[in-house]
């Protein structure tokens, strides 16, 4: 019996034995991709198959001279593994990044197998959430390394020594995370041996923080300090929960989406009277103790961040600001579909008093809403002007296009495009051109509405009535229109020597919509010319893989897909 | 804490060394003299990082030798920004770690930290965030602490975070309150303590710091 398959059977084993690393830990296997089931397996990679990186499966990074590639040289499962190497004092550090649905309650397991060649050298892999890798709540969750020689973990913000790792030797590792209580469990085996090395529980998180939530994972060297060359190896990482969940298919390689589509969800939510759902628990600013109160059989906490408006009951629910906030949106999105808008409006601005900013979007977009129902358009376009720095959110074009529905005077957006002295579209006439450019920020707004007096309103209006425009004409899959508007917009402007990319990127849109790919591609690349920003370009980028997925080139969809996200290949 | 603007991004000594060709890495003549200084005055650190790290002894002398508070904070700025350890140019900061002229305390309070890990910076920081007359001068000092402590080796790094729960009893609110950033920082975590609560609670909650502590000596 070869040596690593006697590794493989006796950690498959091990796993037994601990019993908690779930259905999945037992039996890792490659997710499918184009198939939707109800599962609690969000990840399982033994990286024996091909898998496409992209935002819902994971990325590569082979910046500096290391790097992140397929290996055949020692494996637990199968017949490869991922190979880590970095280099200390490249300045830079290799890394496989994942991504997997935000989890903020329930139990998570995270199954992984590691060989390291150089023990002496760091590495570290952590679970994080929506803060990234720091160390506070919604960061870094667990974290696992070695330093001098030492597997640890670091817990309750302390390094933990744990065992002297041996080099070229497999360790099966198994963590249970209580997202609620922000405690684990943490099993870790040797390969050949039946005991548990570590067997530890209860253990606080990283940062000590109850609630604090999950969605992506990490395998890297040493990136604070870059000092590690470390080699290891890595295999059979699986993520599951228990709680079911339903995992959409794959609609192109490693992605469950495809940029257009949550406009058009959000379209017919608002045609139905519907309020917009909240992009995540962090926007409703609940705590650990929140969420306990949420999390129930009847899923209460899923169907809220799925916009369905539940009332939190029980003892205690509204003596927290955030679960009053909640119940106010809930009966204010009740009475809302019910064409009560002047009982909403008021449910809507005590849920977004109550949560500070830049939580609580969910409750604004929700007073654009009522606002425009009510016919309030000028404190309506205010907020909305307030809330533009989201202007890649999907619900901001989605509420800028009720709203300009609405207004239904729209038209001045073509009367002022065709006037070459059009006020609204001169920058030296209209302050407000340049700062709806930077994204509105709330100082500046709030300084030129000083500045400007009885003015300000009007020319606000005028100012987002372009977008509204360009927004309707999407709504009412008027492609067409809205590709050429858009694109006469980004000439007006760059015309005026100012930025453009926005409205080409719209006019890119557009023809996204038409299934006009050629043209999408091309307004594409024009807005990537024109753009610095590098959230920007990624979403640019990834757009352009879109058309190409969609137009059968597999080749250049896999260009710009991995141009962000990496390829695993030996 | 960190309000005001700070100096330009941290680069890692590993930048430094990197820039370092072996043809540049001869001792300063004259001309690379001035040279530094030209760079040094500009506030032009990428340009003093290029002279390699032959260069630091020259430039923590053109600090000492300045009589100008302005000409010094840019120096400092210069420090901060390579990152790198040098006993010269922590002995020239530290001369001014006291300074009543504000742009040049804040810069010294920033660089010193990325130029090195004695116990006495540690100690110096410390007692500027706990008894400074000034409250910009505690909030930077403490914000220095949290994030620019980059050479730390774990018992220094103990000595700090025992810094920082000392602080949280000291009479001062706004003390207590930037050493529990501080540590909010360094840590993620408060252990429920409110700087400006009762001082029941505060004591309960250092009580949990002090429990916390030990834990973390235990684990060096």
């Amino acid at each position: 019996m070869s040596r690593i398959l006697l590794a493989a059977l006796l950690l498959a084993g091990a796993l037994e034995a601990w019993g908690s690393g779930g259905e999945a830990a037992q039996k890792p296997a490659q997710v499918a991709a184009g198939t939707a089931r109800a599962s609690s397996v969000f990840v399982s990679y033994s990286f024996d198959d091909d898998v496409a990186t992209g935002p819902d499966t994971f990325a590569i990074y082979r910046y500096g001279k290391g790097h992140v590639r397929l290996s055949q040289a020692f494996h637990v499962s199968g017949y490869r593994s991922v190979e880590i190497r970095d280099v200390k004092g490249d300045g830079a550090f290799p890394e496989l990044q994942g991504y997997f649905p935000l989890q903020d309650r329930g139990r998570l397991f995270f199954h992984f197998a590691f060989l390291t060649a150089r023990p002496q050298e760091e590495l570290n892999v952590a679970l994080a959430g929506p803060r990234w890798f720091q160390l506070e709540k919604n960061g870094i969750a667990f974290w696992l390394g070695t330093r001098d020689g030492r597997l640890v973990h670091v817990s309750d913000s302390i390094t933990r020594k744990l065992f002297v790792v041996e080099p070229f030797v497999w360790y099966a590792v198994d963590v249970a995370y209580d997202v609620a209580g922000g405690r684990y469990d943490l099993a870790v085996h040797r390969e050949g041996q039946a005991e548990a090395l570590v067997d530890l529980h209860d253990q606080p998180n990283a940062a000590q923080q109850p609630g604090s939530a999950v969605d992506k994972f990490s395998f890297v060297g040493s990136p604070y300090g870059d000092t590690s060359s470390v080699d290891y190896f890595v295999d059979d990482v699986v993520i599951s929960s228990d709680r079911a969940a339903v995992l959409k298919p794959f609609v192109a390689p490693g992605r469950r989406k495809m940029f257009v589509d949550l406009f058009t969800a959000y379209r017919r939510r608002l045609l139905e009277r519907r309020c917009l759902p909240p992009s995540g628990p962090e926007e409703l600013g609940l705590d650990a103790a929140d969420v306990a109160r949420l999390t129930d059989d009847s899923g209460t906490l899923d169907r809220l961040l799925d916009g369905e408006p539940i009332a939190p009951a029980g003892p205690g629910a509204l003596r927290s600001p955030a679960l009053a906030a909640l119940a106010e949106w809930s009966a204010g999105c009740r009475a809302l579909t019910d064409g009560e808008a002047a009982a909403a409006l008021p449910r809507f601005q005590r849920a977004a008093a109550a949560v500070a900013e830049p939580q609580g979007a969910v409750y604004r977009f929700a007073t654009v809403l009522a606002l425009t129902r009510l016919g309030r358009f000028a404190e309506a376009d205010e907020l909305l002007a307030a809330l533009a720095g989201a202007a890649d959110d999907p619900r901001y074009a989605a509420a800028s296009a009720f709203l300009g529905l609405a207004r239904g005077d729209l038209q001045r957006a073509e009367t002022w495009l065709r006037d070459p002295a059009a006020r609204v579209l001169d920058s030296a006439a209209n302050p407000l051109l340049a700062a709806r450019q930077q994204g509105f920020r709330a100082d500046v707004v709030s300084a030129l509405r000083g500045q400007m007096g009885d003015a300000f309103a009007e020319r606000l209006a005028e100012t987002l009535i372009t977008e509204q425009y360009f927004y309707v004409l999407l709504w009412q899959q008027q492609y067409e229109p809205a590709r050429d508007y858009a694109r006469r917009m980004g000439e007006r402007l760059a015309g005026a020597g100012l930025r453009a990319t926005d409205w080409i990127e719209r006019a890119g849109d557009a023809s996204f919509h038409l299934r006009d790919l050629d043209g999408a591609r091309s307004l594409y690349l024009q807005a990537i010319a024109g753009e610095k920003d590098y959230g920007a370009l990624q979403a640019l980028y990834l757009r352009l893989a879109d058309v190409a997925f969609l137009s059968g080139d597999a080749a250049t969809e896999r260009r710009f897909r991995e141009h962000y996200y990496g390829a695993l290949t030996e | 804490m960190c309000r005001l603007s700070r100096p330009g991004p941290a680069v890692p000594a590993f930048l430094f060394l990197a820039a370092v060709a072996p043809a540049t890495a001869a001792p300063a003549a004259p001309r690379g003299t001035a040279r530094l200084k030209a760079a040094a005055l500009a506030g032009d650190w990428k340009q003093v990082q290029a002279l390699g790290p032959e260069a630091l002894p020259g430039l923590a002398r053109l600090y000492s030798a300045s009589s100008s508070t302005s000409e010094r904070a840019t120096i400092a700025s210069v420090f901060y920004n390579l990152g790198v350890e040098s006993q010269e140019a922590k002995r020239a900061l530290m001369a001014d770690v006291h300074t009543p002229d504000q742009a040049l305390r804040l810069q010294v309070q920033w660089a010193l930290g990325r130029v090195s890990s004695d116990p006495d910076v540690i100690d110096a920081l410390l007692e500027n965030m706990r008894h400074d007359p000034v409250p910009l001068f505690r909030d930077k000092a403490a914000c220095a602490l949290a994030h620019d402590q980059i050479h730390l080796s774990p018992a220094q790094k103990t000595r700090l975070l025992e810094g920082l729960v000392d602080a949280l009893g000291e009479e001062e609110p706004q003390v207590r309150r930037v050493a529990a950033l501080a540590l909010r920082i360094l840590t993620g975590q408060s252990k429920g303590f409110d700087p400006a609560g009762a001082p029941a609670a505060r004591s309960a909650a250092v009580g949990e710091w002090k429990r916390w502590l030990a834990d973390y000596r235990a684990n060096q």
